[in-house]
């Protein structure tokens, strides 16, 4: 019945966007000199003088370059990936202005955009080519054993502050877009090597070709990374060990139409903090568990123009997480629908809209040793969600110099019905040079299904009855609404040939930040954790970033944030402030760094430094403010290969980033030397 | 005695009479001659029927005019089977074979044996196998192409832009490699490095994210097929107005729909110049080789103000009045 109901969802989203996108198509932009038999340009090269183009003066006009976007953007480019040396996906994102990153262990990364970061980044929407790579189960990303390759990457798009009104659920703060490098664009084998002197080993090998109108990409890596952190009490099995594979593939029908399928696949061992362990429900002598997962993305797109196309895209999301020992086993699967329609409208307008329809399963089981044993579980019956969700937005050139842009969505998902995010912004560029945007906008969070659902049993007393069988119990609330945030923002950005300068200031009104609450007096036995919308709270800040071109040879760039997170009061008994939930407080100043020097061609010096403040975290711990310098050099190796040599924490080695939930955090961050060999055939 | 003394004296005037009215009747101004034995006879091949090479044979025909007497015979390529096409050309035993576009170009210069080929409207000769890279005395095709001097281009956006040291270009080696060659050369004389992007056809992503990374002061553009179609035309304008690079337009479309600056042709004027080419032919004069590869003699500037607002670039007054057309006001 639940599949009958998807499916009529699906088509009733379909129904509404084809017939749209199909009515709307405007008459081929081009039209041949008369007489013209038409086509053949490689036999008449001439024609082409003759070939009226639309002009893309106003499409610039509706064109988004991250200066004239409704939000604020950072991207992180391929070059940027390249030149960093870095070898994990959580790393690479400590290059993106205003995206908190801590390192827990050797893969754990607490990220987030304008701060609520954690090991479950809840409202921090992370999307790979437009498939979700949000977790639904915990509301978050596990960074480190995503089936991508970063050489693979071919840029990061970070847009800060909310991004519901285009997105939907869960882009409470921002939304983290990686978008990897088309298949055409990397031909033939390519090999990258890494070692560290910890022993890590990074290998990526790729194999692309084009096959008459098929573009692919083959890649395939293996990820292996010892353990890191260090600290006192029970030992630390934060390893990693992940082979992982992807295909990219593009068939290209004609120079408009096209089909995208692509597939990954990891199948990954790794350990974890005694915290994690006992999360997944393993006893705290075990030192490993298991995590498989693979994904199917299938997109067709009729794109006429950069303002002008529309698509259809289905993509499937598996995952499952399990103890080779003990403990639970956790499942869940992803189907999403979507299609998408953006058409310029008269002369100033481009409307954009679309919807999509999503279903998420949850089933977990446990192991053969049957029930009873510690650790997380979820209630199957309740363990799924559908969702469905309309979105528009009108881009109007009202003028040369302003620029509205106003964008609305609905949501109704299974458990919190209707929901609705907008944003409305103006933008302002007096000159070309100068841009002024004000902004604002609402969007919410959704309850994730851990929180709606999960049962949670830990450390076992060994008491016979009538004492608590376990000191620790966490149960799930399916009474909770979503989490909302309003947001007001003033941006400023500069750009000239070779400088680009920005400002922003933001305000984040939260209500109803879902934490974990504790429901038992201090000290009492069991302890009991209900999760509950217990926090209010304001985030203030400003992010100042600068990129300059200095010479042909030098670039250089800088950042500053400064953030004041400022809770407005619990509304439950002995309610936590923010850092009891999986969530940090932001640190309240940033400054990054960052210069690239070419002395000579082929030869590519590339230093970053970062300063980040102290963070408070779970019990009110604080994590002392910690810096980084990084620093690699890159020669090429004749035409086709390169080898790069450097170090990441050079001057401050040893130091704390972030903590996984209640857990006191790891030192992370030992100076590491590196090598890396690349080579293209 | 009588009149047989005068036998050998009118004998003798005979054969010399005979023998001297040739030479005579030779050496005769062709004016005075009659006019079917000065009358040539040129086949003007189009490649397709369309306004531009219309204008084109207007020009030719208005530049032979007064100078020789033309029969002209026109032929639609497109219209009709190659073989059968010039079984007519070779029964009209022409003098001079004009042809307008590329496939009617490389008809006649393949078929014709040793008329002359004159060609006119053709874009990138070289590259489409119509000319080779450099003349040779018995070739028998010659002919004036669309294509602008590229230093006459890059003289333009030098003027635009004050100075001007590197200059990108994306194109497809298998479509415009000799283009892109010459115009290497000719950048070098004027001291401006050419910064090849080269594509496959129709794949041009990977040249644009290259351009950012390039610093170049302006893109290149030139009638390449395999580059040029319209989406990818959009999208390399785009992303050059993002990067805000000034690009030099291949025609006045080019310029309209977001280059800075380009230059555009008359196709009169062109085939006027293919006259003046003809005629020279005709008379015996000159030879194809003589004249290989002839670029338009008259082109008209256009500049994209629009463009240059929006990319930061002050043209001055001056280089904005001489322009032939002014866009995006």
């Amino acid at each position: 019945m639940k599949s009958v109901c998807l499916g009529v969802c699906a088509c009733a989203v379909l129904a509404v966007v084809l017939p749209l996108g199909v009515a709307g198509e405007e008459p081929a932009p081009e039209k041949p000199p008369a007489g013209q038999a038409g086509g053949g340009l490689e036999k008449a090269p001439e024609l082409l003088l003759w070939q009226e183009i639309p002009t893309v003066i106003s499409a610039s006009r509706h064109e988004e370059p991250a200066s004239r976007a409704p939000n604020a953007v950072s991207i992180i480019t391929r070059e940027q990936i390249h030149a960093s040396g870095m070898m994990s996906l959580g790393d690479l994102l400590r290059l993106a202005v205003g995206v908190d990153v801590g390192q827990i262990d050797a893969w754990n990364y607490a990220i987030g955009v304008r701060g609520l970061h954690g090991r479950w980044s809840n409202n921090t929407l992370v999307l790979m080519d437009g498939r979700s790579i949000y977790d639904p189960m915990f509301g978050g990303v596990m960074w480190g054993t995503q089936p991508v390759l970063l050489e693979d990457i071919e840029r990061i798009e970070v847009v800060r502050g909310p991004g519901g009104a285009a997105w939907g659920a869960n882009a409470a703060n921002g939304v983290i877009n990686i978008i990897t490098k088309k298949p055409g664009d990397t031909p033939g084998f390519f090999l990258s090597q890494t070692l560290t002197d910890r022993l890590d080993s990074v290998t990526h090998m790729r194999y692309g070709a084009t096959a008459g109108p098929l573009d692919f990409r083959l890649s395939a890596g293996y990820d292996s990374m010892p353990e890191i952190g260090v600290r006192e009490g029970p030992g630390n099995h934060d390893f990693l060990r992940l082979p992982r594979a992807s295909l990219r593939s593009t068939y290209h029908f004609d120079a408009e139409r096209s089909l995208d399928v692509d597939a990954g696949y990891m199948d990954g061992v790794m350990g974890g903090t005694p915290q994690m362990l006992l999360f997944a429900g393993a006893p705290f002598e075990s030192a490993r568990w298991f995590a498989r997962g693979h994904f199917l993305r299938m997109r067709f797109t009729h794109q006429k123009a950069p303002d002008d196309l529309w698509s259809i895209q289905y993509y499937l999301n598996q995952q499952t997480v399990d103890e080779s020992e003990g403990g639970p086993w956790v499942r869940y699967t992803q189907h999403d629908v979507e299609a998408q329609r953006v058409r310029p409208w008269g002369d100033r307008h481009v409307l954009t809209y679309g919807g999509n329809v999503r279903a998420d399963y949850l089933t977990n089981g446990d192991p053969p040793g049957g029930a009873g044993a510690h650790g997380t579980r979820f209630d199957n019956e309740r363990s799924h969600d559908h969702q469905a969700g309309l979105f528009v937005q009108d881009r109007f050139e009202a003028s040369d110099q302003w620029t509205l842009l106003v964008g609305a969505r609905t949501d109704r998902n299974s458990y919190t019905g209707w929901e609705w995010a907008g944003r409305g912004t103006a933008l302002y560029h007096p000159v070309p040079e100068h841009t002024f945007r004000l902004s604002m906008a609402r969007a919410f969070r959704t309850p994730t299904l851990m929180e709606r659902t999960v049962q949670f049993q830990a450390a076992p007393t060994g008491l016979p009855f009538p004492f608590p069988p376990f000191a620790m119990l966490a149960f799930g609330n399916d009474d909770l609404n979503p989490s909302y945030v309003k947001a007001y923002e003033f941006g400023y950005t500069y750009e000239k040939k070779n400088i680009r300068a920005g400002a922003e200031f933001y305000w984040n009104n939260y209500r109803g930040i879902i934490v974990s609450s504790q429901r038992t007096a201090p000290g009492a036995i069991p302890l009991v954790q209900v999760y509950g919308n217990t926090i209010d709270g304001d985030l203030y800040g400003f992010e100042l970033s600068g990129q300059w071109q200095a010479t042909q040879r030098l670039r250089l760039d800088a950042a500053y944030v400064w953030e004041q997170w400022v809770q407005q009061g619990t509304r439950a008994f002995n309610d936590p402030p923010l850092w009891n939930s999986v969530q940090l407080v932001p640190p309240q100043q940033k400054v990054g760094l960052g210069a690239r020097y070419e002395p000579v061609k082929g030869l590519a010096l590339n230093g970053r430094m970062w300063w980040v403040d102290e963070v408070v975290g779970a019990s009110d711990f604080h994590v002392p403010p910690w810096s980084r310098f990084d620093f690699n050099v890159t020669k090429s190796l004749g035409r086709n290969s390169e080898v790069a040599v450097g170090v990441q924490n050079a001057f401050d080695s040893r130091h704390m980033e972030a903590m996984h939930s209640t857990e006191q955090p790891l030192e992370v961050g030992e100076r590491t030397w590196f090598v890396r060999f690349q080579a293209n055939f | 005695m009588g009149g047989q003394h005068l036998i050998g004296p009118v004998i003798g005037v005979a054969v010399a009479l005979g023998l001297l009215a040739p030479a005579a009747l030779e050496g005769a101004p062709a004016d005075a001659a009659k006019p079917a034995t000065d009358a040539k006879t040129v086949c003007i091949l189009f490649s397709r029927d369309l306004p531009p090479y219309r204008e084109a044979v207007e020009g030719f025909k208005a530049a032979l005019k007064g100078h020789t007497t033309c029969r002209f015979l026109e032929l639609i390529v497109t219209d009709a089977e190659v073989g059968q096409l010039m079984a007519r050309v070779k029964a009209a035993k022409p003098d001079l074979i004009l042809t307008l576009g590329t496939e009617a170009s490389k008809v006649a210069a393949v078929q014709s044996e040793d008329t002359p080929v004159l060609f006119a409207m053709v874009a990138n000769p070289i590259d489409s196998g119509i000319l080779p890279r450099r003349s040779y005395p018995d070739q028998i095709v010659a002919g004036v192409t669309t294509d602008v001097a590229p230093a006459e281009q890059f003289q333009a956006m030098r003027q635009a832009l004050g100075d001007l040291k590197r200059v990108a270009v994306i194109y497809c080696p298998q479509y415009t490699e000799a283009t892109v060659s010459a115009a290497e050369a000719a950048a070098k004389t004027m001291g401006i490095e050419l910064v090849r992007l080269p594509v496959e056809p129709f794949r041009v992503g990977p040249a644009v994210e290259r351009l950012e990374q390039e610093h170049v002061d302006a893109l290149w553009t030139l009638t390449d097929p395999g580059v040029m179609v319209p989406a990818s035309a959009r999208r390399i304008l785009t992303s050059a107005l993002k990067a805000k690079m000034p690009v030099i337009g291949f025609s006045p479309a080019m310029v309209r729909a977001g280059a800075m600056v380009g230059l555009g042709i008359d196709s009169k004027s062109i085939g006027e110049q293919a006259g003046e080419i003809g005629l020279a032919i005709l008379r015996g004069e000159k030879k194809p080789a003589d004249f290989h590869l002839v670029y338009p003699a008259k082109t008209s500037i256009h500049v994209n103000l629009g463009v240059a607002e929006r990319i930061g670039v002050r043209l001055s007054k001056e280089f904005v009045a001489n322009a032939t057309a002014v866009h995006g006001e």
